[in-house]
């Protein structure tokens, strides 16, 4: 499978979005893509992976069990992170005016192909 | 044998394959993150030297790829060079103390220098991180054997290899991303007994393999399934039990405290005995100010019907893969009969109170008359806020059965999930477009009534303010179980509302953590203030928004709506001002 083409696919789909990118827990970059060149997805990585990882233990300590989705939101954008299985996660960021609704919409659709992807 | 070798010759060719393409893309772009993996592969191929220089080499332009340097450490580890690899794991848990893979593998390399002692303290971290793992302490029981002298540590020939077959720990299964993190970068709560060092058992000489488990909360995880199965086909007094054993064995467990009510009353209520429902109720209401209401054995067994009916359909929107937006849209389009629904007293209505101060709580109505007062109130806000909501499909399955009342269970729905979901979805599809195109206009509407985040260097509240009757109105908003307003410095609890019994001071250590991470990342990447947070997890999600007096954070059961949930924190931000305002 391209992921790069899934990727670009989700992208293209939502209203402001500025890069994604499929990233695994390690902070490796499977692929990405970028609507915006300043936008840096293996920054965006290499950060969030710990923050999921974090967030992970909070939930399962919380009780609530394994982590599925991450929104974060600043006052310049909004970052969709989404498990993609155990290993791997996607991130959208979307600016301040972008879509949210839409882009997590566009990434529980193409999620499971991908995750299909990987399995196999 | 033969086997054996033909894997590894496999193994072999999938890394070649990988480091063609690793290196194709490095070669593209020198500067990209790439040569970790790369140097990974290289090392899974046996191809050390190559490992190292290319992981050094990129480590000069990503000093700070904390992954990048687990790598290079695993690559000196199995270069012998001990020292060099726990000085790079060492690195690694300067920024990271909970990183596993460093603390294990630190273990490892300390072991190889000989340094027993500090071997078993590292291990005993890792542990700490992955109490589930048995390879881990059987490591950690020898390297406290060897400190002790109770055990002859092997000759360092001998040891050697050993590490090196454990630190690769299984074969790769994948190849889109060669460095696949270990399945358990999720630890556990930690339940750690202090003296699990302490346990000196006579095995085989040498370290144990580091292996690769699952979830250290797997059994807590299994049990609620299976607790949940009972549930779901209507076995309460089977549910019971297991919702006990996991409260006992994680009291902190907010879904097992709530699930073992829900449990309990569903049996009580079965039993047909109204006085011990009764009792339930008024147990639960005193308390923990957590009140479930069963008007009658029919509404009870109506409502476990509902309940079926709900799981049913979320299973069967989830085996269809249907966009989540079409749930959206079915909820808004049977949004209007909720308050009908609600009137019917057909359900079992959990009414979140307060913990300790029941006086300003108790007296409130049922939830669901409360959200529909606010929905009245809030009017078209409330409806954009549903639209924007495309999450819980729990959620739009109620709000299918609030439609249809009873009838979905009695239609077949948990017999043929997939035929009931189609025809449940399908005359909504349309609409649910629209509600996909709609939907930029009222995230920013949802996105404006989130008043405008602070800097983290925070406000203190003062003294004697008290935030819990805002807290308590915040949990009148149907799915929230809690919330808090935490310092995020030191994660002190201002105040608390929770609707079961928890330790607020560990609860406000997490929330803090989460924060102070979060920031720390958003400030790094330059996007400006954190506003919210936000962590969907499978049996519930925990909110965290910035307001000028602290984290306000929420916990909220799996089939909270978002859109509700952000207009109800825009009160309670609002209304922390204002308490602070005033007093």
């Amino acid at each position: 499978m391209d992921y790069k083409e899934v990727l670009k696919t989700i992208a293209d789909s939502v209203e402001g979005s500025i890069g994604i990118g499929l990233i695994g827990l390690d902070g490796m970059i499977v692929d990405q893509y970028s609507a915006e060149p300043d936008f840096d997805v293996a920054m965006v990585g290499v950060e969030y992976s710990s923050v999921i990882k974090n967030a992970s233990k909070a939930s399962q300590d919380f009780g609530l069990g394994p982590t599925t989705e991450i929104l974060i939101t600043t006052e310049q954008a909004t970052m969709i992170m989404m498990m993609v299985g155990k290993s791997y996660f996607a991130v959208l960021a979307i600016g301040e005016d972008g879509n949210l609704g839409r882009g997590r919409l566009e990434m529980k659709k193409h999620i499971p192909r991908m995750e299909q992807e990987m399995m196999e | 044998m033969e086997e054996n070798a033909n894997n590894s010759e496999v193994d072999i060719n999938k890394f070649l394959k990988e480091i063609e393409s690793l290196g194709g893309k490095l070669e593209a772009n020198p500067d990209s993150m790439v040569f970790a993996p790369l140097a990974d592969a290289y090392r899974k191929s046996g191809m050390l030297d190559q490992a190292e220089e290319v992981c050094q080499l990129g480590l000069e332009k990503h000093p700070q790829f904390s992954s990048a340097r687990v790598v290079l450490g695993r690559i000196f580890l199995e270069q012998k060079k001990y020292s060099e690899a726990a000085e790079e794991f060492r690195q690694v848990l300067k920024d990271e103390m909970d990183n596993l893979m460093a603390n294990t593998l630190i273990g490892h390399a300390l072991l190889g220098e000989r340094k027993f002692k500090e071997a078993a303290e590292a291990l005993r971290r890792a542990l700490v991180l992955n109490p589930d793992d048995p390879g881990l302490q059987s490591t950690l029981d020898d390297a406290i054997a060897y400190s002790k002298g109770l055990k002859e540590p092997p000759p360092e020939e001998e040891s050697e290899p050993t590490l090196v077959e454990a630190v690769d720990g299984k074969p790769e299964t994948k190849t889109v991303a060669p460095a696949e993190p270990p399945e358990d970068v999720v630890p556990a709560k930690i339940e750690l007994a202090k003296d699990a060092g302490e346990r000196v058992e006579d095995k085989a000489e040498g370290p144990a393999p580091i292996k690769a488990t699952g979830s250290g909360a797997g059994n807590i995880t299994a049990s609620l399934k299976v607790a949940e199965m009972h549930m779901k086909r209507g076995n309460f007094d089977l549910a019971v039990p297991i919702y006990e054993e996991v409260v006992a064995a994680d009291p902190d467990n907010l879904i097992a405290h709530s699930k073992l009510k829900e449990a309990c009353a569903k049996v009580d209520a079965a039993a047909g005995d109204p006085s011990i429902t009764s009792a339930v109720k008024e147990e639960t209401s005193v308390s923990t100010g957590d009140g479930v209401v069963a008007e009658s054995e029919a509404a009870v067994a109506e409502q476990r019907e509902a309940e079926d009916g709900v799981t049913d359909l979320k299973g069967g929107m989830l085996d269809l893969d249907l966009p989540l937006v079409d749930m959206a849209g079915l909820e808004k389009s049977t949004g209007e009969k909720e308050n009908d629904a609600a009137e019917q007293d057909l359900a079992v209505k959990e009414v979140p109170g307060r913990e300790d101060k029941e006086d300003a709580v108790i007296e409130q109505g049922p939830t669901t008359e409360v959200s529909s007062a606010r929905e009245e109130e809030t009017g078209g806000q409330a409806a954009a806020a549903v639209a924007e909501d495309d999450e819980s499909m729990a959620d739009v399955a109620a709000g299918v059965l609030d439609e249809v009342g009873g009838e979905v269970a009695d239609k077949g729905v948990s017999g043929d999930d997939e035929l009931a979901g189609v025809a449940l979805v399908e005359p909504v599809e349309e609409a649910s477009v629209a509600l996909a195109e709609e939907e930029s206009e009222s995230v920013s509407a949802a996105a404006a009534v989130i008043d405008e985040p602070q800097e983290t260097l925070m406000q203190s509240p003062g003294e004697g303010v008290d935030f819990t009757a805002v807290l308590a109105r915040l949990n009148e908003t149907a799915g929230i179980v809690g919330s808090m307003l935490v310092a995020p410095g030191d994660g002190s609890v201002f105040d608390q509302v929770l609707t079961v019994e928890m330790d607020t001071s560990e609860i406000g250590q997490m929330v803090s953590a989460i924060y102070n991470n979060v920031h720390k990342s958003v400030n790094s990447l330059n996007q400006g203030k954190l506003t919210q947070v936000l962590i969907t997890a499978r049996d519930g999600q925990v909110f965290l928004n910035t307001t000028s007096y602290g984290v306000l954070a929420i916990l909220a059961n799996e089939k909270i709506r978002i859109g509700m949930l952000r207009l109800a924190l825009k009160e309670a931000v609002n209304d922390i001002e204002k308490t602070v305002r005033e007093g």
